[in-house]
């Protein structure tokens, strides 16, 4: 509608000009351009005081009384003023000059519209006039307008501007009928009007008519008729407006209008065009097909149900009906929404409104369908998000991988992109921008041939575990790595580059060298104990956790001629059954007892001995075993080393029964030796006292040699296990009151008792008994060489006897402490304590203890003597 | 001082020369009637001609041991004498009971356990 406001100032006859208030023109027409002598783009900017004004009289006018500066000075219109203006080359217009202010929204002045009419040839007509006052013919001569003078339907005058007008010299027209110069087609017209000025003697006011010229061309005409008398004669005065021009201005408008039209019918928007009134004044197909609208309520004009027709097919017509509500209340305001259709079609709906010389005269509404838009660019949203996303995603990957990236463009290779896991690989040394062989001279000849021929030929270079020399840090020390590499070609818009990724594989190669190390040095040792094992005497057996046999060496199998495959495989239960494993007696072996499994519950076994028969012949055993823990500690199987001992088990009974044969046969002699001596000392009164004590001496020495004798006989029966315990009931009170009677009776330095006993019945061997107490109190006594107490006590505790004897002699150093009660072991070998025996007493002594089910200890102070206990159960009953 | 011995007599079988001599000494000392034999076959025959009243044995003899003339004595007389058994095994006891004695004595003995041993034996019923 602009458009069509825009067009119709462009064509306008009339000058229209827009001045601001500062009186700067904003705006002018074609038309009023020429008028002002420059063309209309120059016309803008300039000040309407840069013309020279003048009366049209020819006298001085001041500028201020222009309507225009009226106007902008007081706000008021202002009325017509005629005036002359220079152009800018040099020659005078006349204008009439009309101008009404322009407002703002606030009603403020912001400038002045003005309306120019080019008067210049009327004012002339008008001079000539003026200067003809006198002469009516010289008016008629001089007039612009074609003027004929008519007689009884008869031309008898016609001014020079008919003539030029139609074409024809005078004395062609002169005398002629009016009705031959009148186009045929209004001839009825003409015919009418002369009736009604000659009959009537009406003033008939302007009514368009065609004449013709002299050319047969139609010349388009205004023509007012008026009857006058002439010297009493009626005249008709007919003056004709040249309307040619106007009326083809006018129809250059209508064209214009026509095209306009055709343009809003051939835009794709539908268009609808309400004015301030709310009737509908245009709209376009489109918009009627759009709304599937009956075109017959569109042309109702009726915009109130138009509107409610387009409401009802819309999703959420409250909104709209507000917003629109709003548009209209506000009639300059420009709206754009979206409206959404009920089925699922989106129309961008566009409110302007229409103006025309500035002013809003109505409303235009355009609907545009955007359904195919917006989804399109719903889906181009979402592939950008998607796009975004996957760059997000990359930029994630490429900061977080633990993979080192980098690019290399151009033939120095120069690095163009470096993710941070390079820097952490390679250093932080700075990269970006510097030639690959600057950066990493030390790796940079090889590397950068491999990189150079990768980006000439495209071929991907790959390479697993590859060593290179790094450096973790910019200033740390270069050590070696190894990575897996990829170099791949990638096309880029700014040329070919090469991708380089590397993987950190030194630890894996690390560990994977290292475990190949130890790999090496398990297989040597594996075939070093292997070597060993298949070498070494003693026999090897290695069971799992499960008790199953997993290893056996040369030497086992040797051992007990079972082949190593009949065992491997087995439970050790099985085995010893199969072998017929059984106790150094003989006796039946329980699974329990046998050092393997021993050994998996953790147990230390040390020289285990057992038998078992092989081709008829007995075979003696010695085996350690111990428990295998993984490094956390825990039992994953047994090792038992074994022996056939059978030698050793042999020369130890025989010696065992040489030491008895001895001993037998020693006892004879030493029972002779005895005998006399005691026999003869019988009378020793009598006897002389070197004989006596000779006697004395024969008789010490022989109970020496009997209780040596009798200490060795009965280690080869703890030895040969052969020890066996005549038990009894025994008064143990009793049994201590008189071994310490009779131990008092052989010193006289000492001072022996009992200091504390109570009556106590115990299953014992009193034979053994009285030797294990005996023992004692003779160690108190030998061991006291200043005499003293030694006091000896029994006490019940528990359901155990307990027997002491506390000496207040040397002691016992404390180092010595803990091998006390070994075999042959003398503390006081080598000191002034030494008082011989064979270190066996508390060995046996404790043997006896023990297989009646006590036991044995002692406390004891270097320097103030010892105590020795010795407990016994008391059988219930 | 006068003993149960004084009206015993004791048969010693002992192989040893010696320790026989030693005991025929002590114990006619003491107050015995003392026979003696070498082994159990020479025992068995004194026996056929007189009857002590205890039997002091050796166990390891020649010819006939102390098991063996046990076993025989009991086989062929009606009311045996008690016999104590001197005996340089490592458990006389054992011994003892082995062949039916009343008491067992190691070799070396106490002079005193073995009169006690005698005494007490002659004494049983």
């Amino acid at each position: 509608m602009e458009l069509e406001a825009a067009a119709v100032l462009t064509a306008a006859p009339d000058g229209l000009l827009v001045v601001d208030r500062g009186g700067l023109f904003r705006y002018a027409n074609p038309a009023a351009a020429t008028m002002l002598g420059l063309s209309a783009p120059d016309v803008v900017g300039r000040s309407c005081r840069s013309w020279e004004v003048a009366a049209v009289d020819g006298s001085e006018l001041a500028v201020d009384a222009l309507p225009v500066l009226e106007v902008l000075r007081t706000g008021e219109s202002a009325g017509e003023v005629e005036h002359a203006l220079r152009r800018p080359d040099g020659a005078w217009a006349v204008v009439a000059h009309r101008a009404a202010p322009l407002r703002d929204a606030n009603g403020a002045v912001e400038g002045a519209v003005v309306s120019l009419v080019d008067v210049t040839e009327r004012t002339r007509a008008a001079e000539q006039l003026q200067r003809a006052e006198s002469s009516f013919r010289m008016f008629l001569e001089q007039a612009r307008e074609g003027i004929t003078l008519q007689r009884d339907r008869h031309i008898f005058y016609a001014n020079p501007a008919i003539l030029e007008m139609l074409g024809y010299a005078p004395h062609e027209i002169v005398g002629r009928p009016l009705l031959d110069f009148i186009h045929p087609d209004d001839r009825p017209i003409v015919r009418e009007r002369m009736r009604a000025t000659i009959e009537e003697g009406r003033f008939v006011p302007p009514q368009a008519q065609r004449l013709v010229r002299r050319n047969g061309e139609p010349v388009e005409v205004e023509t007012t008729a008026l009857p006058i008398a002439v010297e009493r004669v009626p005249t008709v005065v007919a003056i004709s407006v040249d309307v040619t021009e106007r009326n083809r201005t006018r129809r250059e408008l209508e064209r214009s209008r026509s095209t306009l039209t055709a343009a809003l019918e051939a835009t794709a928007d539908g268009i609808l065009v309400v004015d301030r009134k709310r009737r509908i004044t245009a709209f376009n197909d489109r918009f009627v097909e759009m709304w599937r609208i009956p075109r017959a309520l569109v042309e109702g004009r009726d915009e109130g149900r138009v509107t409610k027709y387009v409401l009802d097919q819309l999703k959420a017509p409250d909104v709209v009906v507000a917003s629109t509500r709003e548009v209209y209340a506000s009639p300059e305001r420009e709206s754009e929404r979206l409206l959404e259709l009920a089925d699922g079609r989106i129309y961008e709906r566009c409110s302007r409104p229409q103006q025309i010389a500035g002013e809003a005269v109505g409303r235009v509404w355009s609907f545009r369908d955007v359904t195919a838009r917006r989804r399109a660019e719903a889906e181009r949203e979402r592939l950008l998000a998607e796009v975004s996303r996957e760059r997000e995603l990359l930029k994630t990957v490429f900061d977080h991988v633990p993979v080192g990236i980098t690019l290399h463009r151009g033939p120095d290779l120069v690095y163009e992109l470096i993710n941070p896991a390079l820097m952490a690989m390679f250093g932080d040394e700075p990269r970006l921008g510097r030639p690959f062989a600057a950066v990493a001279p030390g790796t940079a000849p090889e590397r950068r041939s491999i990189l150079e021929r990768v980006l000439a030929t495209g071929v991907p270079y790959r390479a697993v575990d590859e060593p290179l020399r790094v450096r973790r840090t910019l200033e740390g020390p270069f050590e070696d790595a190894y990575f897996t590499i990829a170099y791949v070609r990638v096309p880029s818009p700014k040329g070919a580059a090469v991708v380089a990724l590397y993987v950190d594989s030194t630890d894996r190669v690390r560990a994977r060298l290292r475990i190949e190390e130890l790999a090496a040095v398990s297989r040597r040792q594996t075939a070093e104990l292997e070597s060993i094992h298949a070498n070494m005497l003693d026999g090897l057996l290695v069971c799992d956790a499960d008790s199953r046999i997993t290893h056996v060496n040369e030497a086992h199998t040797r051992m007990t001629g079972f082949p190593n495959l009949s065992v491997v495989g087995r439970t050790v239960g099985e085995y010893a059954r199969t072998t017929g494993l059984r106790e150094l007696d003989g006796g039946p072996l329980h699974e329990r007892g046998l050092p393997l499994l021993r050994a998996l519950s953790g147990e230390i076994v040390k020289d285990a001995l057992f038998r078992y028969s092989r081709a008829g012949r007995t075979v003696c055993v010695r085996a350690n075993a111990t428990p295998i823990r993984n490094e956390t500690g825990a039992i994953v199987g047994a090792v038992a080393v074994s022996r056939d001992v059978s030698d050793l088990v042999e020369f130890d009974r025989m010696k065992d029964q040489f030491i008895r044969v001895a001993a037998h046969e020693l006892k004879t002699p030493v029972a002779i030796m005895k005998g006399y001596a005691d026999l003869l000392l019988r009378g020793r009164e009598q006897l002389p006292a070197a004989s006596r004590d000779a006697l004395e001496a024969i008789a010490r020495g022989a109970v020496r040699i009997d209780d040596i004798v009798k200490e060795l006989l009965d280690l080869s029966l703890l030895h040969l296990g052969q020890m066996e315990l005549r038990r009894e009931r025994v008064d143990l009170s009793a049994l201590v009151a008189i071994v310490t009677a009779r131990m008092a009776l052989t010193t006289h330095r000492h001072r022996i008792r009992v200091v504390e006993s109570e009556p106590v019945v115990v299953q014992a061997d009193r034979v053994r008994i009285e030797q294990v107490l005996g023992k004692l109190l003779d160690n108190a006594v030998r061991y006291s060489p200043r005499g003293g107490d030694v006091e000896v006590r029994l006490v019940v505790r528990d359901g155990v006897a307990v027997v002491s004897v506390r000496d207040h002699g040397i002691g016992i150093p404390t180092e010595k402490q803990t091998r006390l009660f070994q075999r042959f072991y003398r503390p006081h070998t080598d000191t002034p304590y030494d008082y011989g025996g064979m270190g066996v007493g508390l060995y046996i002594s404790r043997e006896i203890v023990a297989r009646h089910g006590g036991a044995m200890w002692f406390e004891s102070t270097e320097g103030e003597g010892s105590t020795f206990c010795f407990r016994l159960p008391i059988q219930p009953g | 001082m006068k003993t149960h011995a004084d009206v015993s007599s004791v048969l010693v079988i002992e192989d040893e020369p010696d320790l026989r001599a030693l005991m025929a000494l002590v114990l006619e000392d003491r107050g015995y009637t003392v026979l003696t034999a070498s082994d159990g076959r020479e025992g068995l025959e004194v026996l056929g001609q007189s009857k002590p009243d205890v039997i002091l044995l050796d166990m390891k003899m020649p010819v006939m041991d102390g098991w063996e003339f046990a076993s025989r004595y009991r086989a062929a007389f009606e009311h045996p004498a008690p016999i104590v058994v001197l005996t340089a095994a490592e458990d006389p006891r054992t011994r003892a009971e082995e062949v039916g004695a009343v008491a067992g004595l190691g070799k070396p003995v106490e002079l005193e356990l073995l009169f006690a041993a005698l005494e007490d034996a002659v004494q049983r019923p």
